[in-house]
Parts: structure tokens; sequence; C-alpha cells
């Protein structure tokens, strides 16, 4: 499921996305429903998240690993998590590009799943998943 | 699957059922027809600790009309919308809606408080209920509050109402003057869901032109809407074929598509301007 967007970041400079964006700590504070996010090695976290859309939600453990960082204007990402609900698994490049009035941030990945959500959710997974990451760009946006 | 564990209490009327749901604090959830909550809850999609069933309170299930406004009860099941004289008359794209939900057990059971408190992106009734401008009752512990449908549908399986208010009422005002309306769909064949739905309301003036004219889409976007840019281009207008076929054409323009192995995103955008411009011929048939 092909999942792209962008989101300005309003008076904010590349710099202090990024510092955010690969901050284990600072991520943990946005994204919706973390429960445990560690660094476990360069550009490597472990995670725990309680996902909800609507009545649906599901807890998943699973990893994620920044790598190809070019630092304040890209890097490229790659998650999974499993759970009860059955599977996730997303890639995608974030870029960065600074503007007048702040900050572009541009997304594309693809995100797959497997398991009931698959079998039921395929439909919505694309747009689970653009949900899950317009709420967490809008909580960095709000934190800087 | 089976689900998990969890509470069942029968509640003997909404306020009951409102206070039930303040004590779980969010962990329980409202059982109407569980026509879609008991599918997610067995493949453990949806792992509510407590179920509050409000299938049994009597006098929820009506439809009637009150002046110049259609009241529906929450619990009135898509067989009765259907097949409601007072609907027909009306909002005849509400009927038309029910009519293709599922099957007939499907039908018999869910209800249209359920489906429209679950907020499937697929789901038929918001087309309607947006292009009907209908305004939803709800109640909560501060009481009852009136949300219009352009508030209610916030997001995929999310909306306006707050974790501890119930659906009580969905009004629709009476159309005056030469109207009429209809919802079409394409249909997933297995689940009958809409992959594309559009209802249209319309009114014409004595000279034959829009005087009203109001599109909901349902099966395309996280969430269903309305097609302004399209009502716009036809408000005023003689509804000739090309003036149609263009105005049309803007009916899915700025909308993020769902996609999946049934239908890509192009897709569904494509047949959301054609199914726009197919529901507003029949409702102008029906005028």
């Amino acid at each position: 499921m092909r999942v792209e967007g962008q989101f300005e970041f309003e008076g904010i400079s590349s710099e202090a996305v990024w510092d955010f964006l690969t901050d284990a700590n600072r991520i943990a504070e946005c994204l919706p429903g973390c429960e445990k996010l560690e660094k476990t090695g360069e550009g490597t976290y472990e995670m725990q998240m309680k996902i909800g859309v609507g009545a649906i939600s599901g807890s998943f453990s699973g990893g994620i690993r920044l790598h190809n960082l070019q630092p304040t204007s890209q890097y490229e990402m790659t998650v999974n998590g499993t759970g009860a609900p059955g599977f996730v698994k997303g890639e995608g490049k974030v870029q960065l590009s600074p503007k007048d009035s702040g900050t572009l941030l541009q997304y594309s990945g693809d995100v797959s799943a497997g398991g009931a959500i698959a079998s039921v959710g395929q439909r919505m997974i694309g747009g689970a998943a653009r949900m899950v990451i317009d709420q967490f760009f809008k909580c960095v946006a709000g934190k800087l | 699957m089976i689900a998990q564990n969890f509470e069942y209490t029968v509640a003997t009327s909404l306020a009951e059922a409102v206070n039930l749901l303040q004590k779980h604090g969010g962990r329980a959830k409202i059982l109407a027809g569980g026509h879609s909550l008991i599918p997610m809850m067995k493949l453990r999609l949806a792992t509510p600790e407590a179920l509050i069933d409000i299938g049994r309170i009597p006098e929820l299930s009506y439809v009637r009309q009150d002046g110049d406004m259609v009241r529906i009860g929450a619990l009135a099941t898509h067989h009765v919308v259907e097949t409601s004289d007072v609907v027909m008359r009306h909002c005849q794209a509400l009927a038309d809606g029910a009519g293709l939900i599922g099957d007939i057990q499907v039908r018999n059971k869910g209800t249209i408080g359920g489906s429209i408190a679950h907020a499937d992106p697929a789901a038929d009734y918001p087309a309607s209920i947006l292009a009907f401008d209908a305004t939803i009752v709800t109640l909560g512990p501060k009481g009852e509050r009136l949300i219009p449908a352009s508030k209610f549908f916030v997001d995929m399986l999310t909306t306006a109402l707050e974790a501890n208010e119930i659906v009580r009422e969905i009004q629709i005002p009476v159309q005056s003057g030469k109207t009429g309306s209809a919802y079409l769909k394409m249909a997933q064949k297995a689940s009958g869901f809409a992959i594309c739905g559009a209802a249209a309301v319309v009114e014409l003036d004595g000279s034959g032109a829009l005087a009203k004219v109001a599109i909901g889409i349902t099966g395309v976007g996280n969430r269903a809407f309305r097609a302004t840019e399209t009502e716009k281009a036809l408000k005023g207008q003689k509804p000739t074929t090309d003036l149609l076929k263009k105005a049309c054409e803007k009916a899915s323009s700025g909308v993020i598509a769902l996609e999946d192995i049934h239908a890509s995103a192009d897709y569904r955008l494509d047949l959301a301007r054609i199914f726009a411009r197919r529901a507003v011929e029949a409702a102008i048939e029906r005028a």
C-alpha cells in the first residue's frame, strides 16, 4: 500500500525538525500509543505501541531502523511490528527541505500487513497509516 | 476465532448505558446490532473490556415524520429504514442505501445508529446523511448534543462522538418543492461494502434548473465527503448532459483515495466522478 504525503512546519528550522525526528525520546513523546521506544544501536530502536483507529486497536512490538541518514535533509526508515491482530511492515523515505516560512517535510513509502488486519482491514491500512503519521507530525509541530 | 473475554451488560435505558460507559472509561463499547463490532472482536481487532447492549431498549427503532423533520431512532435496523414509508417519501436516497447494505440477515440486525457511530469509510449511510444535511442527536453525561452531519464524520472509523456519548437519533429535514434523491453504488462483491457510493439530493425550480444540489460520496476516501466543487458548478444551472459530465469531473478533486486489491486509488477517484453524475441524474428523474 503506497502512502505518501507532506507536512509543513511553520517557522521551524529543518535542523530542529531533524534533531527531533532522530531522537528516540522525542519520537516517543509523539508516536501515538507509544508505550516503549528504546535505542538498541546506531539508528535502531525497539518499540512497543498500541495503535487505535476507532474501535480497532492492537498492541504491536517491533523495531524501527533509520538508515541512509543525510543530516537535516533526508533519511530512510524501516518499521516492523507484530501483535495479536497480525503484522505490519513499512518502508519509507523522509525528506526535509527548508522554506522561507519553515520546513517542508515530504514522506513516501510502502506499508504492508498480514494476518487478521490484512484479511478484513486491507482497504483501511493506507488510510490508517496516514492518520497515525498525521497525528505524529502535528504533535511534533506542537512541541517545536 | 473467538473473542477475548469481556463483560456483558444489558442496558435498560440510554441514560444507564451512558453511565456504564463512564464507569468503564473508554474501555467499553456500545453493542447495537453488532454487525461490525462482533466480527472485529472475533478477529481480536477490537478488544473492549465490556459490551453494553442497548439493543433491547424499547422505542429507539422508530421512523417518524415530525413537522418538517424526519426522525430516525438509533436502533432502526437497515431493513426498517429501507422499507419505511416516511423514508421512501422524504429521503429516498437513504432507503436506497439501506437496501444495498450487506444481505438480508445483516439488514435485519444492523442499525443505522451503530453504522454511523462505527464510521466505516465504506459504509453506505454517510453519503446520504451528508447530502441531506442531517443532524445527529447524541446523549452523553452532559445531556443531549446536536451534531451537524458535516461535523460528524471526522476520519476513518472516527466521529465527533465523545467516548461516553451514544447516538440517539438521526434528524433529516423534509425537503420542500420539486425534489428528488438517489443513492447508487459499486459494491465489493463479497462484503457488499461500497468501493464507491454516491448520494444526490436535488431540488428543481419552475424552469427546471437546479435550485439545490447536494452530493455525498462514500467508500473513496478516509471518510465520506461532499462533492462541493461539483455542487457549485451545478447550482442554479439547467442540468444538461454536457454540464453534468463536466461538473462531475470535479467530484473527487483534492481527495486522497483508499486503495486495496479490489480498486486502486485512481479507480476509486474515477468511480466517484461517474457515480456522482449517475446519482444526480437519478435524483433529477425522481424530482
